[in-house]
């Protein structure tokens, strides 16, 4: 089955952003610019080299820090989508496993979990000030913590109702009736057969925590200036977003093309599985 | 089953343990969410009166101290979650000690002619104590021979005055058992010789704070302001006194009030703890079940309460009603209240009061009017457009249903927050055809309803777009799913054999198919119009419940905070309720599935 150009686009394009995010520091030093020195005498100055898109409302340089922004936007979408998918399968597969009163439990928690507003409830999340952080690497961890504690549920339903099927297959009680560990049989005979729908899961996850990452970023409570953010740049570039709409308008095209391209790969990945 | 019961179906039983199975639950998560949200906002930095302290420097450490003390604020956790939940005793304030104006007094004589003895009688005394609050609610409890009684401005104590007394002490305490003397010094003159004396049980002297003067029947007698040496003169008079009897309060000590006499002349009276523990009962938020507002609780950030946030306050005057208090040329065109200058004019016609009325409540109408505002309007527009064009999309195929799978994915990739930004950079900014953000222009009520609706309809439309692309873009998707399930059906190979028109086949057939999962979609999105717009309010400054609640987390407003967040969770629950609940009515499957 040949991949569809639109597949290919997105992840050419995701690659490419990927790439810049992650040599971010050593394109800032060919270029010679600092993403985080403000200049303020350079504020909102149209782009001339080294400053490839210009400046932005503080004179800092534009596109470093946008490349600053994709590298958190990549970190927390794609570690939120991990740690809540570990979390997610573990609980649905122990519910799955151990039945009875554990699942009964697990799965309301999880339903109870899974009705409440989301976004309410990472603002309180995140204006606690337990761990307020004091760095950029620890706003980030922050903010993965909090999106992969409220979105492992719909893993973990999935997970669970996929267990429950493999569960019942003649191969896995072919295993058990071999004497296999209840451990060796949920790792080597279920979770192969439950994985392939929850890394698709996962995958449209990731779109959703960018987005979430940049709300919080941008309502001020996620990753706060002078790190860069997406989310932050556009809250940034608020009051000037009549005299030098670039500094507003490409951290939220940013946002939108790397969503995009995230949420294509996800469908792409789905159509395979389900051909398969 | 009983006999004379209507026999419920199976189905309509399974239907019911559905029902009272999931409200059974939601209410369980309500009250452990409300707890770990109540913990989780207590232990934000700085509660109300750390921030009252730091905006006013000069409240001491025992202010903060009996601060917190008085709002319950130095319990733990649990106990606080408790109050809030089900309401609590309102402490007064502590009292302190104070020194009330003296008391000039004339000795009740009788005049019986028999002799000395005959003198010694009680005074009758009354005193108006200050309105602290303190006292407020020590009263409707008449004790003799001390008592306290509410009198039109503040509390009153009449007691009977045994004589020889000089000074009276009323004791206050409070339900944490701090007392407070307050003293009054007395001096009482001997009885003129040449006057009968005013019969026992008359009407009391009545003795005014501000001023003190010798009150009864010698008032006329007195100069206008006493020098010290006046004072002196009388003291005096009452040391030549004879000494005072030891007791009068046989009665008033059971009822929890004391009245002692000292051995150097003064009369204590303790309106005690028994008095004053009668603390105002503040409701807490379950007495929402039984319809009193009030328990929402109060916003510490706006000093209003959480229930006139959410909901808005009645046009004080431009409801024709004229409200003495408000009154309508208070000079305050642009409070929202429905005051102006045409609503008090006398004569003005009763279309051009209704017409004030209705742009004043217009202006005012809460968080939650205001959130509705824009959210009611995009749901529906979002759901309409999503229907038809899903549908759409879903049948057609090819072309058409490419470009409406690529929008949908555009879209839904697009924080809310950007598209907002977008349309004010393009409509406010470049063209300058619509406001950038806010509800109404101010000053707009003045004009009358039509040209409020007029206005608040420009400052909607930006945000409405935005909500209504924001949905779409979810809705869409599914609708384009559930229809082409439903399409791939035999029965619809049959209608369209049977030479059903195409029209028939989608609305009779295709349709209904389709109907769970976007009934479940309707049921799903509920919750949206109450808190979805957070981001779109932020954006375009609209004062709803999202960005109340975005306020009140930030400002630490911690009742308005989990309300509003327990509200948006009660209708997740309600909602999803109510689309199982049509879904098994669409539906019959389900429910035997689940019973």
């Amino acid at each position: 089955m040949k991949a569809r150009p639109s597949t290919l686009a997105a992840a050419f394009v995701l690659a490419l952003i990927a790439l810049l995010a992650l040599g971010a520091d050593v394109i800032e030093h060919l270029l010679g610019v600092s993403a985080g020195t403000p200049d303020l005498m350079g504020r909102g100055a149209d782009a001339a080299f080294p400053h490839l898109l210009g400046k932005n409302e503080l004179g800092q340089d534009l596109f470093t820090r946008l490349l600053h922004g994709a590298r958190v936007s990549l970190v927390v979408g794609l570690l939120a989508a991990l740690a809540s998918t570990i979390v997610g399968v573990v609980v649905g597969m122990t519910a799955a496993v151990r039945g009875g009163i554990v699942d009964a439990l697990l799965m309301r928690l999880t339903d109870g979990l899974l009705a409440l507003p989301v976004l309410p409830l990472l603002l309180v999340a995140s204006a606690l000030d337990i761990g307020r952080p004091t760095s950029t690497v620890a706003a980030v961890a922050r903010v993965v913590v909090l999106l992969s504690l409220l979105s492992w549920m719909p893993v973990a339903r999935l997970a669970r109702a996929q267990a429950l099927a493999v569960l019942h297959l003649d191969h896995v009680r072919a295993a058990r009736a071999l004497g296999a560990s209840p451990l060796r049989v949920l790792g080597v005979h279920v979770l192969p057969l439950v994985w392939p729908p929850v890394v698709v899961q996962a995958t449209l996850e990731v779109g959703g925590n960018i987005l979430a990452e940049s709300a919080l970023s941008f309502l001020g409570l996620g990753v706060q200036p002078p790190a860069a953010s997406w989310g932050n740049m556009l809250m940034g570039a608020l009051d000037v977003l009549k005299s030098d709409p670039p500094t507003a308008l490409l951290p939220g095209l940013c946002i939108v093309v790397t969503v995009v391209c995230v949420q294509t790969l996800g469908d792409a990945l789905r159509e395979r599985l389900r051909a398969r | 089953m009983q006999e004379g019961l209507p026999q419920l179906t199976s189905r309509a039983r399974a239907l019911l343990s559905l029902v009272v199975g999931r409200l059974l639950q939601a209410a369980g998560l309500l009250l452990a969410l409300s707890f770990v949200l109540f913990a989780l906002l207590a232990s934000l930095p700085g509660d109300p009166v750390d921030l009252l302290v730091a905006s006013n420097p000069e409240l001491r450490p025992e202010d903060v101290v009996r601060l917190k003390k008085l709002r319950g604020l130095d319990q733990p956790v649990p106990v606080r979650w408790w109050r809030w939940l089900v309401g609590y005793h309102e402490a007064v304030a502590p009292p302190a000690a104070r020194a009330l104006p003296p008391l000039f007094l004339e000795a009740a004589a009788v005049d019986d002619g028999v002799g000395d003895a005959a003198d010694a009688r009680p005074t009758p005394v009354r005193v108006p104590l200050p309105a602290d609050g303190l006292a407020a609610d020590a009263t409707r409890r008449a004790l003799p021979p001390a008592t306290l009684e509410r009198d039109g401005d503040g509390d009153v104590l009449t007691a009977l005055l045994p004589p020889g007394a000089t000074r009276l002490v009323v004791v206050v305490a409070d339900r944490f058992g701090q007392e407070a003397p307050w003293t009054i010094d007395v001096f009482v003159a001997p009885p003129p010789r040449d006057r009968p004396a005013p019969p026992p049980g008359d009407a009391p002297v009545i003795v005014d704070e501000s001023e003190p003067q010798l009150a009864g029947s010698t008032e006329q007698a007195r100069p206008e302001p006493r020098s010290n040496r006046e004072v002196e003169r009388d003291a005096l008079a009452v040391a030549a006194l004879p000494p005072p009897i030891a007791s009068v309060d046989d009665d008033g000590a059971a009822a929890g009030q004391r009245v002692d006499v000292g051995s150097d002349g003064s009369v204590r009276v303790v309106v005690g703890p028994a008095l004053l523990d009668q603390g105002r009962f503040v409701c807490g938020v379950l007495c929402v079940l039984r319809g009193d507002l009030d328990g929402l609780g109060w916003s510490w950030a706006t000093k209003r309460p959480v229930a006139e946030l959410l909901f808005g306050r009645a046009p004080v005057c431009g409801d024709l009603v004229r409200d003495p208090g408000e009154g309508c040329d208070d000079g305050n065109a642009s409070d929202g209240d429905g005051c102006d200058a045409r609503c008090g004019v006398e004569g003005a016609g009763v279309v051009d009061r209704a017409d004030v009325a209705i742009a004043g409540a217009l202006v005012d109408m809460g968080r939650i009017g205001h959130t509705l505002v824009l959210t009611l309007p995009s749901l529906l527009l979002a759901m309409l457009l999503s229907l038809i064009l899903g549908t759409l999309a879903g049948l057609r195929g090819g072309r058409f249903d490419d470009v409406i799978k690529g929008g949908a994915a555009l879209v839904s990739a697009m924080p809310a927050f950007f598209v907002g930004l977008l349309l004010v950079t393009a409509f406010a900014e470049w063209w300058r055809v619509l406001p950038s953000g806010g509800v109404f222009s101010p000053g707009i009520h003045e004009q009358g309803a039509v040209a409020v609706v007029v206005d608040r309809a420009r400052h909607a439309l930006l945000p409405v777009t935005v909500l209504t692309l924001f949905w779409s873009g979810r809705f869409v998707r599914q609708v384009r799913s559930a229809v082409i399930a439903a399409a791939a059906g035999d029965f619809v190979r049959t209608a369209r054999m049977k030479g059903a028109t195409e029209l028939r086949v989608v609305i009779r057939h295709i349709l209904p198919n389709a109907a769970v999962p976007l009934v479940t979609l309707v049921g799903l999105s509920l919750p949206s119009l109450f808190g979805g717009a957070l981001l779109t309010e932020t954006v375009f400054a609209w004062p709803g419940i999202g960005r109340l609640q975005y306020d009140a987390i930030l400002q630490n407003d911690s009742y308005v905070a989990v309300v509003v967040f327990l509200i948006s969770a009660a209708l997740v629950l309600l909602g999803s309720l109510l689309a199982d609940v049509a879904v098994a009515l669409i539906d019959p499957r389900t429910t035997r599935r689940t019973s």
